[in-house]
C-alpha cells in the first residue's frame, strides 16, 4: 500500500493485473490503462481517513441468510437449447481446446 | 392522442373497450419509427412479435380475463434475458446472444399478456453513465439531441420520455435508472434491495444490482412494480414478503409526512437549478400537508463513491470472468484455451468495461484486499447505519437526483472519473439498499431535472405517496420532448 500511495500502479503492476484478469492488451493499451487506473484509485484513497476501528463489514445489503424451500422435483431447460449458444459442441457437450498439456 | 398516454390511462382505454391492445400498439410503433432515426433508443425492435403479442391479450380481453397490465406495449432494458429474443447487454461479448430462458421480471410480464416492442440500448454492461459506452448504438436525448440520455438505462428512458413504450424496466447499480430517468424527464424506481428477483438480469454488481419500473407517472410506477416485485426461487437473495397493492398507497397524500433534506446534498458541486427544484418541491409538500426538516446531516455521503468504486468493480470482475468464449457470446481462436480466453474478453469488452475488470481485479488482489475491499465493507456498514438513524428522525429524504441536467454528447467520454461523479447523489440509496424514486422536478434550460426521495428499507408506499402527491400539484410529468410528435 505505501509503495502505491507515493507512486500508484506500476507498469509492472498492470501487466500483471492484465494476467489475473484474462485480458490482452497492446503495450500502448496498458500505459493508458496505468494512468486510467491511478486517476480512478486517486480519489477512492479518502477510504484512508475514515475510522473503522471496530465497524463490522456489509457485503450485502439485503438482509437475508439462508433461505429454505421446499426440495421439489421440477423440470429444467432443455440440454439442447442451453448449449446452443456455444461455439463448439459435441452432442450435448461443449468442447473446448486442451487445458492441461500432455 | 394529442397527449402522452400512460398506463393508468392506457388501461382505462382498454378496459373501457375505447381501444384494442392492438390499436394501442400501433400508435406506439408508430411512435418508434416517427423518432427513432433522432433518438436512437432500441437495440431490437420486435415488431412482428408485438403486433402477436397485442392479438393475443385483444382476445383474453375480450375473454374478459384481464390482468393489470395486459395489453400494455412495452420495452425491456437489453441486460433482462428474454427468451428467443437477441440480449446484447450492448456488447460485442453479447452481440448474438439469444437466451434460451426469460428473466423472470420478463416472465411475469409475459403472463400478464404485455406486449413487448423491443430492447432498450445501455451503457456496455450497465457500465456508464451516458449510454455512450454501449456497442451497438448512441442514443440522444429527446429533449435536446446534442445531449446524452444518461446511463446505464439511457435507451429505456429516452423511449418513456417520448413514448416509444409506456414503460420500461431498467436495472439500477448505482443510478442507472434513477439518473437517465432525471436527465430525460420521466419516473425512475429504484426498489429495495431483493424486492424484484434479479434472475435473468445479467450480472453487473450483484450486492447492488436492483430491476426497477421507468414510467412517465408515479401513479405507472406503482402499476409496474406491483406487477414485477415478490418472491422468486430462482433468486435466493428476493425477499418472501407479501407484495402490496401499491395503488393503494397513491391516495393517502402526504399530512404529516417528515421529509428530510440533508445538508450535502446541497453542496457547492451541485448546480443552482437542481437545488432549486428541491427547493421549489420542498414548498409544494409542505403545502400539501408534510412537515420539512432541514436541519439533518448526513455525514458520510462523501465516501459513497468511493465505496461504491471498489465494491461495484469488485464484484464486477468476478460476475464477467463468466465470459471465456466456452460457454457462450463472442468467441475468439487462438493455439490453446488461455490464448482463446485472453483474445475473446480483448475483443469482446468496451474500454469501460475492461477499466472496471482491472481496477476489481486489483482492489482485490493480495496485498490490496484490507487495505480497500475490507475497508470499503466496513464504510458501507457506515452508511448504512446513518441511513438506519436519520429515519428515526424523518419518514422520507429529498434532494436532486443529479448535480446537472444531461451533459452534452461526448462531454465526458475522455474523463472516466468526471463520468463517475455523475452518480454522486445515486449511489447511496446501492450502497444501503434501500429504495429512491427519481421524478421530474422542473426544466432548466429546457432540459429536465430530477429530484428524487429515499425512503427505508421496504419503503416503496411511502415514495409512492410523496411522488404522487408531488405529482398530483404539478405538471412537469405532462410536458412532452419536442422529438414526440402527436399524430
Amino acid at each position: 500500500m505505501a509503495e502505491e500511495q507515493s507512486e500508484g500502479i506500476s507498469i509492472d503492476q498492470v501487466r500483471h493485473l492484465a494476467t489475473l484478469a484474462r485480458i490482452k492488451f497492446s503495450s500502448e493499451e496498458i500505459e493508458k490503462m496505468q494512468q486510467e487506473l491511478n486517476s480512478i484509485l486517486d480519489p477512492i484513497k479518502m477510504l484512508q481517513d475514515v475510522d473503522t476501528q471496530g465497524v463490522p463489514p456489509t457485503s450485502h445489503s439485503g438482509g437475508v441468510i439462508s433461505v429454505m424451500r421446499e426440495d421439489q422435483v421440477h423440470s429444467s431447460y432443455p440440454a439442447k437449447d442451453m448449449i446452443a449458444n456455444a461455439p463448439l459442441t459435441e452432442g450435448n457437450y461443449i468442447k473446448i481446446k486442451e487445458v492441461l498439456e500432455q | 392522442m394529442k397527449d402522452l398516454l400512460t398506463v393508468a390511462k392506457s388501461r382505462h382505454l382498454l378496459t373501457s373497450k375505447q381501444i384494442s391492445a392492438l390499436e394501442l400498439t400501433k400508435e406506439i410503433l408508430r411512435c418508434i419509427h416517427a423518432t427513432e432515426d433522432e433518438v436512437a433508443s432500441y437495440v431490437t425492435i420486435t415488431e412482428e412479435l408485438a403486433l402477436q403479442q397485442a392479438d393475443q391479450a385483444d382476445k383474453c380481453i375480450q375473454k374478459g380475463q384481464m390482468h393489470s397490465l395486459t395489453g400494455i406495449p412495452m420495452q425491456i432494458k437489453d441486460n433482462l434475458s428474454t427468451a428467443n429474443v437477441l440480449t446484447t447487454c450492448s456488447s460485442n461479448m453479447l452481440r448474438n446472444y439469444i437466451p434460451p430462458f426469460n428473466a423472470t421480471v420478463v416472465e411475469k410480464l409475459r403472463k400478464e399478456k404485455t406486449v413487448l416492442l423491443g430492447k432498450g440500448n445501455m451503457d456496455e454492461f450497465a457500465m456508464g453513465s451516458s449510454t455512450e459506452n454501449s456497442a451497438i448504438k448512441r442514443t440522444y436525448n429527446p429533449w435536446d439531441l446534442t445531449k446524452v440520455p444518461g446511463g446505464s438505462s439511457g435507451g429505456p428512458a429516452a423511449s418513456v420520455a417520448c413514448q416509444q413504450a409506456l414503460f420500461s424496466l431498467g436495472s439500477d447499480t448505482g443510478g442507472s435508472i434513477r439518473q437517465p430517468a432525471a436527465f430525460c424527464g420521466i419516473v425512475g424506481l429504484k426498489p429495495t434491495y431483493g424486492l424484484v428477483s434479479r434472475y435473468g438480469l445479467v450480472a453487473f454488481a450483484s450486492s447492488l444490482d436492483q430491476v426497477g419500473p421507468m414510467t412517465r407517472t408515479v401513479e405507472d410506477s406503482a402499476i409496474v412494480l406491483r406487477a414485477i416485485a415478490g418472491r422468486d426461487r430462482a433468486d435466493a437473495t428476493c425477499l418472501t414478503r407479501t407484495v402490496p397493492d401499491y395503488e393503494k398507497s397513491l391516495d393517502k397524500g402526504v399530512k404529516g409526512l417528515r421529509i428530510g433534506i440533508p445538508t450535502e446534498y446541497f453542496d457547492p458541486e451541485i448546480d443552482e437549478t437542481a437545488k432549486q427544484s428541491v427547493i421549489d418541491a420542498a414548498q409544494v409538500l409542505k403545502e400539501n400537508g408534510a412537515t420539512i426538516d432541514w436541519d439533518i446531516s448526513l455525514p458520510s455521503t462523501k465516501y459513497a463513491l468511493a465505496v461504491y468504486y471498489i465494491i461495484a468493480p469488485s464484484e464486477a470482475s468476478a460476475n464477467l470472468s463468466r465470459y471465456d468464449g466456452v460457454k457462450f457470446g463472442h468467441a475468439s481462436s487462438g493455439d490453446n484455451i488461455w490464448d482463446v480466453i485472453e483474445k475473446t474478453r480483448q475483443e469482446g469488452f468496451g474500454p469501460e468495461v475492461k477499466r472496471r475488470i482491472m481496477l476489481g481485479t486489483h482492489v482485490l488482489s493480495s496485498g490490496y484486499y484490507d487495505a480497500y475491499y475490507l475497508r470499503a465493507s466496513k464504510v458501507r456498514t457506515i452508511i448504512t447505519q446513518e441511513f438506519k438513524n436519520i429515519f428515526k428522525k424523518v419518514d422520507v429524504l429529498l434532494g436532486p437526483t443529479t448535480p446537472t441536467t444531461a451533459f452534452g454528447v461526448g462531454e465526458k467520454m475522455a474523463d472516466p472519473v468526471a463520468m463517475y461523479k455523475s452518480d454522486i447523489l445515486t449511489v447511496p440509496a446501492n450502497i444501503a439498499g434501500i429504495p429512491a424514486i427519481s421524478i421530474p422536478g422542473g426544466f432548466s434550460n429546457n432540459l429536465p431535472l430530477g429530484i428524487q426521495f429515499m425512503a427505508p428499507h421496504l419503503g416503496e408506499e411511502i415514495l409512492f405517496r410523496v411522488g404522487h402527491s408531488y405529482q398530483q400539484s404539478t405538471s412537469w410529468h405532462l410536458m412532452h420532448p419536442p422529438v414526440f410528435k402527436a399524430n
